[in-house]
């Protein structure tokens, strides 16, 4: 647990293209990998999170500062005078601003997500990516999936059949 | 036909947000007050299903989409696939098994969350249909294919809009058979007969094992005097029976064999009962809008809380006062609501209150 006092303990996280980020320990403990290293002692000196650049880890910091219960810095009356609804509402407003990037974008950042164990982030990423293949044909999400199709034409007339029911 | 002024179909895309009283859709000429009382009370009080068919973040996917560059979704480790897969409404998500082999291995191995309201074609905008025919019978076969395509395991079953009849009760031991064998953790199984009660559900119901949530509509309860012993619900916290005809012995042996069960509702039950609770792990009872002669608190250790809404008695038509309720072992019962002079008899122990 991040207490009051821990809330101001910094932390240096550092990405594999040499930048370096200082962040609130409450902060980076949104991430459930950091919070281990902490929690284990491992987190003296600064961090290394490998395979995020600096672009998309700065972009997780941002969500991770926007996301972290408020009972630190800004005190606890903030939270007294807001009611927690309004809050849940301006974060998801926040949250779909937030996710407005491109494709690249957001599957590095899926990829950070599922990295750094932010649970939060992940739902928001995974959740954008099932609007886009709910929304657009077959062919249209095979192609901006990149997958390619390895049946054989009449395997998938086959398979076209078993679900049937989810074509009509 | 209906008038334009009354409505025989109704939204119900959006889960979370429908106004209460458009929740169901049947159709107004069969609906007598009481029954559409009751009803909308059902209705309204669905579990809310873990996915949607709305799209929340569409538009930030449109802004994605925009750029033209190709998602490198498929370089994504399976367990991150299935995940976003597990969100997809049933439909889409089968849809991706055309797209590759590894997309058809992926979508068997996540747990199946099936809604048939999903499965209406977004062209009848997603409205229950409000009497039985071609789209009743359509999701109805929809339901049998996809239970019978994936290989389960089913974590929300939801099922509100067939009109099952005495013809059906062949895929209904199928749909059953197959809940039990692939396992389903929360059930909601709301029949749209008419008149009411309808159809008896079939004993495997009770074969269903892994339920830890069960809420069943419209339905006459199976007979649980024929079961075979062992037959329960080990893992059953909450259960909801809604216009449900029951007998006493049923509600009974239902809190015997239910050693976790936290919640008991009890709404707009048809056939006259007498309550007796006895069981260990119950936390809250509440019985409404239902012919209700006794509730008898036998035995229930853990019972914080019972409450009783307009509930009505047969005795209290000739003029006595209806229902009791009786309250023997139950230590730790806290809230005990609404008592109305003149109409419940409370006993507690061996004291009898009620109005001279």
């Amino acid at each position: 647990m991040a207490t009051r006092e821990a809330g101001k303990k910094m932390i240096m996280l550092k990405s594999p293209d040499g930048m370096e980020f200082e962040v609130e320990e409450a902060v980076a403990m949104e991430s459930q990998t950091i919070r281990k290293m902490i929690e284990d002692d491992c987190a003296d000196t600064a961090i290394l999170i490998p395979n995020i650049n600096s672009k998309i880890l700065s972009r997780v910091i941002e969500y991770c500062n926007k996301h972290v219960p408020t009972t630190g810095a800004t005190g606890a009356a903030a939270s007294d005078t807001v009611a927690p609804a309004a809050l849940a509402e301006d974060l998801k407003i926040w949250d779909a601003e937030f996710i407005k990037v491109n494709r690249a974008t957001r599957f590095n950042l899926i990829q950070a997500a599922s990295y750094l164990n932010i649970k939060g982030l992940l739902d928001l990423t995974s959740q954008t990516t099932i609007d886009t293949i709910s929304d657009n044909s077959l062919e249209e999400i095979r192609s901006f999936l990149s997958t390619k199709n390895d049946y054989l034409p009449e395997e998938e007339q086959t398979i076209r059949r078993e679900n049937q029911w989810a074509f009509q | 036909m209906s008038g334009p002024s009354c409505p025989t179909t109704v939204p119900v895309g959006e889960d979370t947000t429908v106004p209460l009283r458009m929740l169901h859709g049947l159709a107004p000429e069969t609906l007598n007050l009481h029954t559409h009382t009751m009803l909308s009370f059902l209705y309204s009080f669905l579990p809310k299903p873990p996915v949607s068919t709305l799209a929340p973040l569409c538009c930030a996917a449109t802004a994605a989409a925009a750029d033209g560059s190709a998602d490198r979704l498929s370089c994504l480790p399976d367990d991150l696939l299935r995940r976003v897969l597990s969100r997809l409404p049933a439909k889409d998500s089968a849809r991706t098994t055309v797209l590759s082999s590894r997309w058809r291995g992926l979508w068997r191995s996540v747990p199946l969350v099936l809604v048939d309201t999903h499965l209406l074609s977004r062209g009848d905008a997603e409205c229950r249909p409000a009497r039985a025919g071609a789209v009743s019978r359509a999701v109805t076969d929809a339901v049998s294919a996809a239970l019978k395509a994936h290989p389960g395991p089913f974590p929300f079953v939801s099922l509100t809009c067939s009109f099952m009849d005495a013809t059906d009760r062949r895929v209904l031991a199928r749909w059953f058979q197959i809940l039990a064998t692939k396992g389903v953790d929360e059930l909601v199984f709301v029949n749209r007969p008419w008149p009411l009660p309808g159809l008896p559900l079939p004993s495997s119901l009770f074969s269903c094992a892994s339920l830890s949530r069960l809420c069943l509509g419209a339905w006459v309860f199976p007979d649980t005097t024929a079961l075979p012993r062992g037959a329960g619900f080990p893992n059953l916290r909450e259960l909801v029976l809604g216009c449900v005809v029951m007998k006493d012995k049923d509600l009974e042996f239902l809190l015997a064999v239910s050693p976790v069960l936290e919640i008991l509702a009890f709404h707009g039950s048809l056939a006259s009962l007498q309550a007796r609770i006895a069981n260990q792990s119950l936390r809250c009872a509440q019985f409404c809008l239902s012919i209700l002669e006794e509730v008898a608190v036998v035995n229930a250790p853990s019972l914080e809380r019972l409450f009783l809404w307009r509930n009505w008695s047969e005795r209290g038509r000739v003029g006595a006062m209806s229902t009791t309720v009786k309250i023997g072992h139950a230590p730790k019962l806290r809230v005990l609501g609404y008592l109305e002079p003149g109409v419940h008899i409370l006993q507690i122990g061996s004291t009898i209150i009620k109005e001279q």
